[in-house]
């Protein structure tokens, strides 16, 4: 015969907080441990305790959520000992008026109570406020100014102790402060943290106090490095060789599919093909852009990672290169990216005209720290990074703020700004109309969908995770909005994204794409092209939406702000901040579709001065010519 | 007389040698006043030159003075120059400062909008959706969950009683007989 059980609870009629307790009551049981009550999806703790208005032989029970719950509408049941579901209600849980957001997390770095090494302070940890990742976490350092931290950085560890929340698993943060503090010098500073999110709320940390410690700079590695330069230069000095000044020796960090090396690809191109260069090339790494070189006739020497974490290391790479250098034969070297700073040691030894190309719009020393950690490289090849900048005969920027940003290590004219072009110019600032509408039937977009396109390889610095939920809070008023995420592969971060977008239940509205070579239909078919970047010096997915005729909101960040004119060209946002990107995204749906077009055809017109890859190309030809002809003497 | 002849003759030997030595002492004086008067005229010559020279040093130097000048001028336009530059640059940062708040305003407040829009659209049209119940709905459900359970707790007492548990053969039959 079985025994018929049933159950009560007094729902609360009204939104709860994250703590809250439910009672109530079960009858045909002989106590607590037979029942469960679950509370989003989650087992609650039960006391046996009377309660009101139960019918009389039932038992009573104060139920409390194991841990926090978050915000949202539950679904709170009561499970029979056979997991049959006796009664159930929906609960609110919310913030309450007048208190303060939920905040739940740790800020993991720096502690009181080991000291953080070198002179940059890595702030890093993760948050929930009111059960999401915060829109905007701002770190302030005494002596180093106020930071806005990466935000919706993967994290496996905090779902485990919050399964219920949705952005348990993204809810990392990072910052990275440089602090003026010379090697062999510790100090004591303070921190602390503001977490803000749009209709939440904000919650500041206490501060927290911590000692920054630069480690000593070995005494005798100065003398060591002249010592071993000397060496080089003895061995260099036994080495004639007759020179071509129509050589070029081009020293970059990787051949794979990137936007440095695809600017450095259609350079090498246009020299050779064009303006009758011959060229080398030496890379830290193989990659497929190896056979587009052979295509070319460039010969290709792959060397190991440029080596800088010791004075030994670092000279003997130094020494390598420059014998290598020597020996090319070639009039002139090309050095490629920020990190190249060994390359274009090595150049200047050789005796080769050297001119360096800086693409990255970060400091030295948060370039360093991302890279190579807290105490790469020591302060001897730090300082020989330092007289590199200096002694180079010519630096090159993509954009005017990474020039201001370098020009204290250089001299104004031995700086330079260099834009590029794309070879997607042919385009001419439009896409036929019938194009469009092949590519968005093939791609499976409706005539109606307003068709969202973001483009970079996945990771933390693309902002993609930042995009999907500023996605996720516009999609319900814009829900014709598309959004084609390009450029996934399978690192923590692209599956933290996939993760994310299931969670959230945007299968439909937003897509990720692996990575491209190609990325042209895609732009073809947008609408608006999204750049999410937190730091880019000038990207080329912008100028290739631009030829596209695509109108582009971006991040007001370094070079981006030189090709966009916010309201006029295409719409700009504060950096690290997802309120600022879904107000972007509100502004850009918002704005008429003929409004838009005359944007992108605006953003053309700004542009399309230097949008020809033929003009850089031929800049670059005459700067490699002036340079071999006439040396370094600047 | 002859006496007097001799000593005239010698005295006029000497007064011939004085002659010859006299005569040659003006020759050796003549010779280095011609050298000096060579040298003085030579002397003069070097004085043109020094003071050709002099000249052009005064020339030059009023030269170097004036590029010095000019130089010192062109460093302080520069350092003014640098010194504007850094200004417009620090004003540039503050009115980034600004933009950057006042975007934030203008975001916040287009974000209130977004929510109090969709919790309209959420007001109309979502009135399926689990949400907390009302206070009256919550006592009728709370009520009938406390009557369920009081019939519950009568069912269980009728089947503890005698009559049920001696009809429970016949109820069994019953249930196997198919309903029509």
């Amino acid at each position: 015969m079985t025994t018929v059980r049933t159950a009560g609870v007094l729902a609360p009629t009204r939104p709860v907080s994250h703590l809250f307790e439910l009672r109530g009551w079960v009858t045909g049981v002989g106590g607590l441990d037979e029942i469960a009550v679950r509370i989003a999806g989650e087992e609650a703790n039960l006391t046996a305790e009377p309660c009101p208005g139960a019918p009389p032989g039932a038992v009573g029970f104060r139920a409390l959520p194991a841990t926090w719950a978050p915000s949202g509408v539950h679904r709170m049941v009561v499970e029979g000992p056979d997991g049959e579901v006796l009664t159930g209600c929906a609960l609110t849980v919310g913030t309450l008026p007048g208190e303060p957001p939920l905040w739940l997390g740790e800020l993991e770095a720096p502690t009181a109570e080991r000291a953080s090494i070198g002179h940059v302070v890595l702030v890093c940890g993760w948050a929930l406020l009111d059960s999401r990742a915060p829109s905007l976490v701002e770190v302030h350092v005494e002596g180093g100014g106020t930071v806005r931290a990466r935000t919706r950085l993967p994290r496996k560890d905090v779902p485990k102790e919050f399964p219920a929340f949705a952005d348990a698993a993204i809810s990392g943060f990072e910052a990275r402060v440089p602090i003026d503090l010379p090697p062999g010098e510790e100090r004591t500073l303070s921190l602390w943290v503001r977490y803000r999110t749009e209709g939440v709320g904000e919650h500041v940390s206490p501060k927290r106090t911590f000692v920054l410690r630069h480690p000593p700079a070995d005494p005798e590695d100065a003398e060591l490095a002249e010592e071993l330069a000397e060496d080089t230069a003895r061995a260099l000095a036994r080495v004639e060789v007759r020179t071509d000044p129509r050589h070029v020796l081009v020293l970059t960090h990787s051949l794979g599919v990137g936007g440095g090396q695809l600017w450095l690809q259609e350079l090498l191109g246009r020299l050779v093909t064009e303006h009758g260069w011959r060229a080398s090339l030496v890379s830290e790494t193989d990659g497929p852009l190896r056979a587009d070189c052979a295509e070319l006739g460039i010969p290709v020497h792959v060397t190991t990672h440029y080596r800088h974490s010791s004075v030994p290391a670092y000279e003997g790479h130094v020494g390598e290169l420059a014998r290598f250098a020597k020996c090319s034969g070639a009039g002139v070297a090309l050095v490629n990216t920020l990190g190249g700073f060994v390359a274009a040691d090595a150049a200047k030894r050789a005796g080769l005209p050297t001119a360096w190309v800086i693409h990255e719009s970060f400091t030295l020393p948060d370039f360093a720290h991302q890279n190579w950690g807290p105490e790469i490289p020591p302060a001897a090849v730090w300082s020989r990074w330092h007289s590199t900048l200096a002694e180079v005969d010519l630096l090159l920027f993509v954009a005017d703020a990474t020039r201001e940003m370098f020009l204290p290590y250089s001299k104004p004219e031995r700086c330079r700004t260099v834009r590029y072009g794309t070879p997607m110019w042919k385009f001419g600032g439009r896409t036929r109309p019938e194009i469009r509408r092949q590519v968005r039937n093939l791609m499976g977009f409706s005539p109606d969908d307003v068709v969202l396109v973001n483009i970079g390889v996945a990771e933390s610095r693309k902002g993609q995770g930042p995009l999907i939920s500023a996605m996720e809070r516009i999609h319900r008023a814009h829900p014709e909005a598309r959004l084609d995420i390009v450029g996934l592969h399978p690192s923590p971060y692209g599956l933290a994204l996939e993760q994310t977008v299931r969670r959230a239940g945007l299968q439909d509205v937003i897509r990720l794409i692996p990575i491209q070579r190609d990325p042209t239909p895609w732009l073809q078919a947008a609408d608006l092209f999204v750049n999410s970047s937190d730091i880019e010096s000038l990207p080329r997915s912008i100028l290739e939406a631009v030829c596209c005729g695509v109108p582009v909101a971006a991040t007001d960040v370094f070079g981006a702000r030189e090709m966009i004119t916010d309201g006029e060209t295409g719409w700009l946002f504060e950096t690290n901040d997802v309120d600022a990107l879904a107000a972007a995204l509100l502004r850009a749906l918002e704005t008429p579709p003929a409004r838009r077009r005359e944007m992108a055809r605006a953003a053309h017109a700004a542009l399309s001065g230097w949008l020809d890859p033929a003009g850089y190309a031929r800049e670059y030809a005459q700067i490699l010519t002036d340079l071999a002809d006439h040396g370094g003497s600047r | 007389m002859q006496a007097e002849l001799t000593r005239l003759r010698a005295e006029r030997e000497v007064f011939t040698a004085e002659q010859d030595r006299l005569k040659a002492r003006l020759a050796a004086t003549e010779q280095e006043l011609a050298d000096v008067v060579a040298a003085t005229e030579r002397l003069a010559g070097k004085d043109e030159r020094i003071a050709e020279l002099t000249g052009r040093v005064t020339e030059l130097t009023e030269r170097v003075s004036a590029v010095s000048a000019e130089l010192a001028t062109m460093s302080a336009r520069a350092a003014a120059l640098e010194s504007d530059v850094d200004i417009l640059r620090r004003e540039r940062d503050a009115l980034r400062a600004e933009l950057a708040s006042t975007r934030q305003e203008r975001d916040s407040v287009r974000l209130r909008l977004l929510d109090a829009e969709l919790a309209l659209a959420a007001g109309e049209s979502d009135e399926d959706s689990p949400v907390a119940e009302s206070t009256v709905d919550a006592e009728r459900v709370l009520a009938a969950e406390r009557r369920a359970g009081e019939l519950a707790r009568e069912l269980e007492a009728t089947r503890q009683t005698l009559s049920w548990r001696v009809t429970r053969p016949l109820r069994a039959v019953r249930r196997k007989i198919p309903r029509t």
